[in-house]
Parts: C-alpha cells; structure tokens; sequence
C-alpha cells in the first residue's frame, strides 16, 4: 500500500508577518506592508517601486546557530544575500513548528529540496555593478589586465553563488541534514514540483521526513525586468482576475514546509495541518513569458491533479489561483479552471494581494496561508478585485468566508510554461 | 509580397475584431482603435506561428502596437524564414 504523506510544519515569512502566528495575524489584519522602495545609483534616485517589505526580520532572532551563519559569510567573503537568510530562517521555524530537532533527525531521518529561481544573482549583479563603476570612475591608470584581473577576481565567487547546489549545501549543512536532497526550479511553480519530488522521495523510502523551501528576495533588477515587459502594477495594488489590474506587485519571502511519512508523523504524535493527495504537472513549452491562451496545458495539468489524487472535481471545495494579475496569465487561469470545473461555481482565491508575487516562494508562501486558512476554517478575502472580469466564470471569494474546507487545490502557471496543480485534504 | 503581407494580417485582424479588412489602416493603434486586448494580442501570434510556421519572440509579442508593426513582424519572420530555406 502507498504511503500517505501529510504536512506537519510550516515555517512563513512575507510581508505579512514573519512565523505562522504573525503570518496568519497579519493576513486576517490585511498588514499587506507595501511599500514605495527607492533605488539609488550614487546620490541620484534610479527608481521607485511598490515592494510587499517583509518587516523587522533578523537572522539572529532565529535560533539558527552563529557559527553556521558565519561560515556562510566566511564563504561567501560578504554579508549572507537576503534569499539565503529568508530561507534558512523559514527553514528554521518550519523545524521548529513541526516539533523536530533537525540536530538529532537530520542525519538521517531528513531530506531537503531547496527551490530558489535566482538564489546569488542579487549579489552577483551588484557586484559587477559597484566595482565596474568605481573602477570607472577611479580609473587612474591601471592597465586592461589588472582592471579585468581585479573585477573577475571580486566577482568569481559570487558567480559560483550562483550555482544552485550552493544553496542546498548550506541549507542542508546548517540544518545537519544528510539525507537525499534535491535542487528544484520549475519558476513560479518551484514549489508544487517540489512537494511532489519530496513525496515520490519518502514514498521510495529515502527518507520519512523531507523539508521543502523556497525564498525570494525583492530586488529593482527583477521589478525593472515586470516593468520593462508591462507586468506591473502602478498603483501598488495587485486585482487578481480584475479588468482594471495593469500587472502585478513584487513581494519578498520564504515559506518552508515538513513533508513526512503519515506513520511517522502518527508515531511521533506530530500535528498534521493536511495530507498531500496529489499533483499534475505540465511543460507547456511555448513562450517564455507569455501563456498560450488557448491552450489546454493548464486544464491538463488540473485533470492529472484529480486523477492522482483520486479526487472527484466535486470533491475540490475550493481553489487557490496564481493570479499573477496580468490579463493574459489570470485568463488563462480562469479559462483552464472553467474547463475543468465547467459551471460547478467552485469557489477561488488567490492571496497575492497580501504578499505581494514572490516568484519562487510564490507557491510556497501561499501554501502557508493556504493550510492556515483549512487550520482556521476561514478564508482571508481576495483583497483590491471589486469587480472580476466578464470573461471570467469563476466564484472569487471577495468577502470573509467563514468556510468548511477539506480539500483544496493550489494552482500554478509559471514563466515558461510550467503548468502546476496541487491537491491537499485537511487531516 | 509586401502588399499581400499587408493584406493577410488586415483579414486576420479582421477575423479577430469583426471589422471589414478595408477599414483596417496601417497606423491603427491595435488597443485604441481595433480593441485588441493582450489576449487577442496572444491569439494573433498564435494564428501567425500556426499559419506560416514562424515563432514569434516574447519582446516581439509584447511590443506589437500598431497594425503596421503586425505587418512589419511578419514580413521579418518571413523574410527570415526565406533566408534560412
């Protein structure tokens, strides 16, 4: 018989709040936390940006032992990239919430996937940016050689960060976890790939317990690159499935999430916020950044999710969308869910408003609220959507919704076509 | 050859918006005169990829604006197209 896998800890941190108390406080108090960000080159403001700012966040408030962090730093021969510190927190509380001393578990009890699209490109580019201007600038007779030399020199390392078993190795080093361990990016969607690689691994027996992360740190190189492609929201407000929504709003965060073996989680009396029935998972493969409206990838990746769980489309009580809020990705969302769902009128949300996109975290970090909102059996209302567009036959909870949900479904289509569905009971 | 990519994409246009071929002019905004929304921006580059086996870049897709730059877009591809062969 086929081992079932449940969730047993969940570790967030997003605009809303850092932790799964301050995390859900903040989504039932709308504490969205979106913020004017001014980037600067020298004295002069570059550019001005709304950001979902994740708050008061300290590495050191974490428990994460110092060494740790330090050989981190020592590495990196520079202060630890916003994304690596996001994920080892979320990491941390996720141990922490489900009750496991990775100190004693890792070694071999525990396996990692670690998802991140652009984990040390942050650093890499300022890098490049800074020391390529002052030497510019400064530039006092130093040959081509040494002017190269010096730069590559500087910037090697950070080039190295950028190679994504770094953020496994060190995830997994600080957390002494020693089991099978995995590197996911599937973009946006990195987080379902992720829980559905975590449960094929403790199904094959690898591993019982099996932590799965992400992290995104907001920076202006990936606000300029939404904006440059017209996919940001000037007013800082994301209308997920709106006419009126011009794009979206970057957020910043991490979302951890224990994966593990149903027997043992039972043996070790952990608290299960769900089970994990299933997923669907599609490549659609035709433009990078555009969806083929039209197409049948997504509504594909939907009817394998059922199929895999075992789940009647009746038995879905309600559906988390992606709602990037740009026009052509939330009507393709829509169109796939009305495909599938037909006039069924399944109720659907999307939790970007409050947190902002975090790209890689996105699905991870919407998971959270996800598994609270079944803990807590009420679902926070889509936030800034007041009227949805015509097109879309979809029921968007736009009120509060004191709401009995058992079984839900979290959706994703990704950059590059990487379709995405995911189905969770409550325990 | 220029006419008739001309003309092609007008018809096309004209099947997506339901305005005749000749009321469709070279400086029409594709948004503000036609109605084309990105949508329809999406159906349009799946019509030209389908009909002429061509592909159409992300940046070309998303910076079409006016009906002479659907024309210009085509005939590039299909200039590129004819080179390749």
């Amino acid at each position: 018989m086929s081992k079932r896998i449940v969730i047993t800890g969940i570790g967030p941190i997003a605009s809303v709040g850092i932790g799964k108390e301050d995390f859900w406080k903040g989504i039932i108090n709308k504490n969205t936390n979106v913020e004017l960000a001014k980037s600067h080159a020298g004295d002069e403001i570059w550019d001005e940006y709304y950001v979902h700012k994740v708050q008061k966040f300290d590495i050191h408030n974490f428990g994460i032992n110092e060494d740790d962090l330090e050989y981190i730093e020592d590495w990196k021969e520079s202060p630890i990239d916003m994304d690596m510190q996001y994920m080892l927190a979320a990491v941390k509380l996720a141990f922490d919430d489900g009750k496991i001393d990775y100190k004693k578990a890792g070694k071999d009890s525990v396996g990692l996937i670690v998802t991140n699209e652009n984990l040390g490109m942050e650093d890499f580019c300022n890098k490049i940016l800074n020391e390529s201007y002052k030497k510019m600038r400064d530039s006092t007779g130093i040959s081509e050689k040494a002017f190269s030399d010096d730069v590559y020199y500087k910037i090697v390392k950070n080039g190295y960060e950028v190679q994504t078993f770094m953020p496994l190795f060190h995830v997994a080093r600080t957390f002494n976890i020693h089991k099978y361990s995995l590197f996911v990016n599937n973009a946006c969607a990195s987080g379902l790939y992720a829980i559905e690689a975590a449960s094929d691994m403790i199904k094959l027996n690898k591993t019982p317990v099996v932590v799965v992360c992400a992290s995104d740190h907001s920076n202006v190189y990936k606000h300029l690159w939404f904006k440059m492609i017209n996919m940001y929201e000037p007013d800082g407000k994301m209308k997920p499935y709106s006419s009126k929504s011009k794009g979206l709003v970057m957020g910043e965060g991490a979302s951890a999430l224990i994966l593990e073996d149903y027997d043992h989680a039972k043996k070790r009396g952990a608290h299960i916020y769900a089970e994990y029935l299933g997923g669907g998972f599609r490549l659609e493969g035709w433009k990078i950044t555009i969806p083929q409206v039209g197409g049948t990838s997504y509504q594909e990746a939907i009817e394998d999710a059922l199929t895999a769980s075992k789940t009647s489309k009746e038995g879905i009580d309600l559906i988390c969308g992606h709602a990037p809020s740009t026009m052509a990705a939330d009507a393709y969302e829509a169109q796939a869910i009305s495909s599938v769902f037909g006039d069924s009128n399944i109720s659907v949300t999307a939790f970007k408003p409050y947190v902002g996109h975090t790209l890689g975290a996105s699905t991870l970090v919407e998971l959270a609220i996800l598994l609270l909102a079944m803990e807590n059996d009420f679902v926070p209302p889509v936030l800034n959507t007041k009227e949805i567009d015509s097109r879309f036959k979809i029921d968007l909870i736009k009120d509060k919704r004191k709401l009995k949900i058992k079984t839900v479904m979290k959706l994703c289509c990704a950059f590059a076509g990487f379709n995405a569905a995911s189905i969770f009971r409550k325990a | 050859m220029g006419q008739n990519v001309a003309q092609e994409v007008k018809e096309m246009l004209a099947r997506m918006t339901g305005f005749e071929p000749e009321e469709i002019k070279d400086e029409m905004d594709l948004v503000k005169d036609l109605g084309v929304d990105s949508l329809k921006v999406i159906e349009i580059a799946t019509a030209i990829e389908k009909t002429y086996q061509v592909t159409v870049k992300d940046n070309q897709l998303i910076k079409l604006k006016k009906v002479k730059e659907a024309i210009q877009l085509l005939q590039d591809l299909l200039d590129k197209k004819a080179k390749r062969q």
